[in-house]
């Protein structure tokens, strides 16, 4: 009886998902449509993970103003899928399904992993287009860093997703802690630095640290962007190994050993960082430029807070790590592709990213952003808006090869390991370095 | 709203099945495999079979938050447990008396069983209050999510403000503590009565 | 007709428990690494348990971890649950004013309960710190903090322990402590129905022979409570393999099962090979092992428990 029961709903369901869970071919087969004239009115689904506000209200009124004012018929769709791990997982849930959106908000090695499943469309061609494209000038004025992130050497130096949210790995100051210290200007070299880390360290009579020289996330991205000002890089030229396991990420973790070992550094629970900053218990934070709002939020006198590129090896070629998720187009047919093309043009344009630096405080993706008058207006009022806009030229991409998001779980680890006192700085970089190139070959 | 209407449901379908349910291995389906390891089964099942018109929303909605929730196995077995107290013989009466099983779950079981079915329902509402995995994958749209997943992303934004993050956690358990506070009996006799661990 | 009765809800587990555990066995057998592969029999589970080196050793970690993590949480849990429904059962004063507050926990969601409970262990200002800096320690990092508890015990009174005696992490014993307080209330619960089911005979009887409170509870409560005691056992173990929530809300971000693999339970390490490395085959593969593991458990534990519990 319960057998009989079983039979008939087991095979039900199977059939139901039978046929779907065979996956696409992975093969991109070359896009020809990036030509074509739209013929009607389509709609666009964009899955994206910007949760909160300001970001995610920012985020629906361009959409609001893309739908108004596009005269082609398009309408796009945002729907908020909760923060980048939950959207991942629902893309690759989606995947599976064989559902897709046409637009999905995703991080580098994301991309890589959905290209695995033949769901991306190469950008190239609808970039190059002579109907629908960007032209030249405008290929010229968006960054370079921007372009350089999104193009994927693992599958053929192809352009598989777009600048979306970009941002910037830099250090906050509160000046006024520094002046209290003696320490009247932002330090430029990381001697400089680490000094002003200590002076500004308080501690109670019982040796407790009351106030902390510097907070430590123990983000991969904040260690990467850390070795690039040390004038190091993360990975090899042929991009088979590593590089951030070098004297130059060594230098990194062996300073930041001594800080914690002092007692001018420590790490911080969830965004604790933020208030210790705003209200002058802590000198330097390294975070991204989104943090801002909320760092001002809680501050009495903002003109106490600072934005700067990291401290340099050499302060002449600041370097930094540039950081941010990117949008990609998925698989559907000519016409939605062409359509989802033009949202993502025309939210690069220079009046439209302008104005979404404003609202959203990501870096605007073009270098012309800097004539508009709304992004001027917005300087005036919060010039560190400026000083984070001025950090983009000394900006790098991070790594998009597959396994990246593996490599900064080590990376992280090694990071703890050091901070903890479980390994010295250069058993951890060892261990870390082996493991990280294990990644790569598996990931090949 | 939605838990008003699920437990009507699942009050039902559990009632169907104890009725005549009498040998079934009940645990073995809940331990049978951690939902970790068939969360994508289920996400690809369930987009399959409940796919709505708009593609994007996967299975955003309702009915993938009450479907599988109506037969649980703890239900039918604390249901089933109720019903063996029984006597054989009131059955028989009511067979004599021309009433057949519908008639007699529903006027005879059904009336006697309703402290059981008070337990079943609690223990019901506060599953669903507190469910936060299926929810977090199967749904996107904060309007049809359910609590806990709501306080899960406010404890991403209010970051480090301690103050709000604890009245939130009241806000989301204050309905919690009333319920348990004057269902108590109740609850505590199901767990007693069947030991399974929520 | 008890078919028509039996076929709404049989359908549904079939659907929803039965249907994705085969699913999940079918999948485990390719590469599936995002998108379906080729198909590689049982490689997929010579990859985790010896033939991968990074795999094995993940997942002999996250078995050692899962395994620590049941030898501090089970017994502990047991032990205090017993003791607590032996004193409440003793006609204390305000009996049912303590079994509700035991038992609240139970209810309480993990994510409510994990956003106060991530104050009470935070470092600097958490409830915790606070309470242990009355007695002189201090500086405790909590849900932070990697290094082994027997090490840093150790530490404190100048002994050196060795690497492999330095016990589990002060996160994962965190997360212990909270998994505790959290099922406390359900043991209890169980204990106390147990107790009640104790006739007061055997009690008096023994105690017309001068027996002890002591002796009452080791040759009367204890035996005669083996049913209840045998149970949770089970149910808290298997609980215990499956536990994800609270690893989940306590270290992710920035990292699951943080600091340093510490806290990465197998169920965890399913999670992760699915959904932070796209390695769905493995991960499948990763979930028939942990099913497995508990289902082999589980017979064990009745195979060798069953014949030494009492039934009345």
């Amino acid at each position: 009886m319960k057998r009989l029961a079983l039979v008939p709903v087991l095979a039900l369901v199977l059939a139901a998902c039978g046929p779907g869970t065979t996956a696409p071919a992975a093969t991109a087969a070359p896009t020809t449509a990036a030509d074509i004239a739209l013929s009607g009115p389509v709609t666009i689904t964009l899955w994206h993970a910007l949760t909160s506000d300001p970001q995610k209200a920012a985020l629906e009124n361009a959409v609001k103003k893309f739908n108004a004012e596009n005269k082609k018929g398009i309408t796009i769709v945002p729907i908020v899928q909760g923060n980048y791990t939950l959207l991942y997982q629902k893309t690759l849930g989606a995947i599976q399904a064989g559902a897709l959106p046409e637009l999905v908000h995703a991080y580098e090695s994301q991309v890589a992993d959905y290209t695995k499943a033949g769901v991306v469309v190469d950008l190239d061609p609808y970039v190059n287009s002579k109907t629908n494209g960007l032209d030249k000038a405008s290929q010229e004025d968006i960054y370079k860093p921007y372009f350089d992130t999104n193009r994927f050497a693992q599958y053929g130096n192809r352009l598989l997703s777009f600048p979306f949210t970009k941002s910037l790995a830099v250090m906050y100051t509160n000046m006024d802690v520094l002046a209290s210290s003696g320490v009247t200007a932002a330090p430029k070299t990381w001697a400089e630095w680490e000094d002003a880390v200590k002076k500004a360290t308080v501690k109670d009579a019982s040796g407790k640290t009351t106030r902390y020289g510097f907070s430590g996330t123990t983000d991969a991205s904040y260690f990467n962007a850390m070795v690039m000002a040390m004038g190091g890089t993360i990975m090899a030229p042929d991009n088979k190994t590593v590089a951030w396991d070098g004297k130059e990420g060594l230098a990194v973790l062996q300073m930041l050993d001594r800080l914690y070992k002092g007692g001018y550094a420590y790490t911080p629970t969830g965004f604790d960082w933020q208030n210790d900053l705003a209200q002058g218990k802590l000198a330097f934070a390294m975070s991204s430029t989104s943090s801002l709002p909320f760092i001002v939020a809680a501050i009495k006198a903002p003109q106490n807070l600072v934005v700067n590129a990291p401290p340099q090896a050499d302060p002449a070629k600041p370097r930094t790590v540039m950081f941010g998720a990117n949008i990609a187009m998925l698989k559907s047919d000519p016409q939605k592709q062409l359509a989802s093309w033009e949202f993502i043009k025309w939210f690069a344009e220079t009046a439209q990213t302008a104005d979404w630096a404003t609202k959203s405080y990501y870096m605007p993706v073009r270098k012309s952003a800097s004539d508009q008058q709304v992004l001027k207006d917005y300087w005036t009022k919060e010039p560190r808006g400026k000083q984070a806009f001025d950090v983009i030229a000394a900006s790098i991409p991070e790594p998009n090869v597959r396994g990246q998001q593996d490599i900064r779980d080590v990376i992280t680890n090694m990071y703890v390991s050091v901070m903890t006192g479980k390994a010295t700085p250069e058993q951890a970089i060892k261990d870390a370095g082996t493991k990280a190139n294990n990644i790569l070959k598996e990931n090949q | 709203m939605r838990n008003i209407w699920k437990h009507a449901v699942l009050i039902f379908a559990a009632l169907l099945v104890a009725y005549p349910f009498y040998y079934m291995v009940t645990t073995a389906f809940k331990n049978m495999m951690p939902a970790e390891a068939t969360l994508i089964p289920n996400f690809v099942m369930m987009t399959r079979l409940f796919r709505p018109n708009d593609p994007t929303r996967i299975v955003d909605g309702y009915l993938v938050q009450i479907l599988p929730f109506i037969a649980t196995a703890f239900s039918i077995f604390l249901l089933r447990q109720q019903f063996l107290g029984f006597p054989k013989e009131l059955k028989d009466a009511a067979r004599i008396d021309g009433a057949g099983d519908v008639r007699f779950l529903w006027s005879v079981v059904l009336p006697n069983s309703v402290s059981t079915l008070v337990t079943v329902a609690i223990i019901g509402f506060l599953a669903s209050w507190n469910a936060f995995q299926w929810p977090l994958i199967m749904t996107s749209r904060p309007d049809i999510q359910p609590v806990q997943i709501g306080l899960n992303a406010f404890r991403g934004e209010a970051g480090s403000s301690y103050h709000l993050l604890m009245a939130a956690a009241a806000f989301v358990v204050a309905p919690v503590v009333a319920l348990y506070l004057v269902g108590q009996r109740y609850l505590v006799q199901g767990v007693a009565r069947t030991g399974i661990r929520g | 007709m008890p078919f028509v009765f039996l076929f709404p809800a049989m359908a549904l587990l079939a659907i929803f428990k039965v249907f994705p555990a085969l699913f999940a066995i079918y999948i485990s057998l390719f590469r599936w690494d995002v998108i379906q592969g080729a198909f590689r029999g049982l490689d997929n589970y010579a990859d985790i348990l010896w033939a991968n080196p990074t795999r094995a050793e993940a997942f002999w970690r996250a078995m050692s971890t899962t395994f620590t993590y049941v030898l501090i949480t089970i017994p502990l849990e047991m032990g205090l649950a017993l003791v607590i429904a032996y004193v409440l059962f003793q006609r204390l004063r305000g009996r049912t004013f303590y079994r509700t507050a035991y038992y609240l926990p139970y209810v309480t969601s993990t994510v409510a309960a994990a956003t106060v409970f991530v104050w009470i262990f935070h470092p600097q200002f958490g409830l915790l710190n606070a309470g242990l800096g009355l007695v002189g320690i201090s500086g405790l990092t909590w849900l932070q903090e990697p290094d082994g508890v027997f090490q840093m015990i150790g530490r404190a009174v100048g002994l050196d322990v060795p690497g492999w005696a330095a016990g589990p992490s002060l996160a994962l014993v965190s997360i212990a402590i909270f998994s505790i307080w959290h099922f406390l209330g359900f043991q209890i619960v169980i204990f106390l129905s147990g107790l009640g089911n104790i006739p007061e005979e055997y009690y008096e009887a023994a105690r017309l022979d001068g027996a002890s409170g002591r002796q009452l509870f080791t040759n009367i409560t204890l035996p005669l409570l083996s049913p209840q005691i045998f149970f949770v056992f089970t149910i808290a173990t298997i609980g215990v393999f499956r536990a994800f929530n609270e690893i989940y809300v306590f270290t992710f971000p920035p990292l699951l099962g943080g600091p340093l693999d510490t806290t990465r339970t197998l169920n965890v390490l399913v999670f992760r090979t699915f959904f932070q490395q796209g390695q769905i085959g493995l991960g499948s593969a990763l979930g028939v092992i942990l099913t497995l593991l508990i289902l082999a458990f589980t017979v064990i534990q009745f195979r060798v428990l069953e014949r030494r519990v009492v039934y009345q």
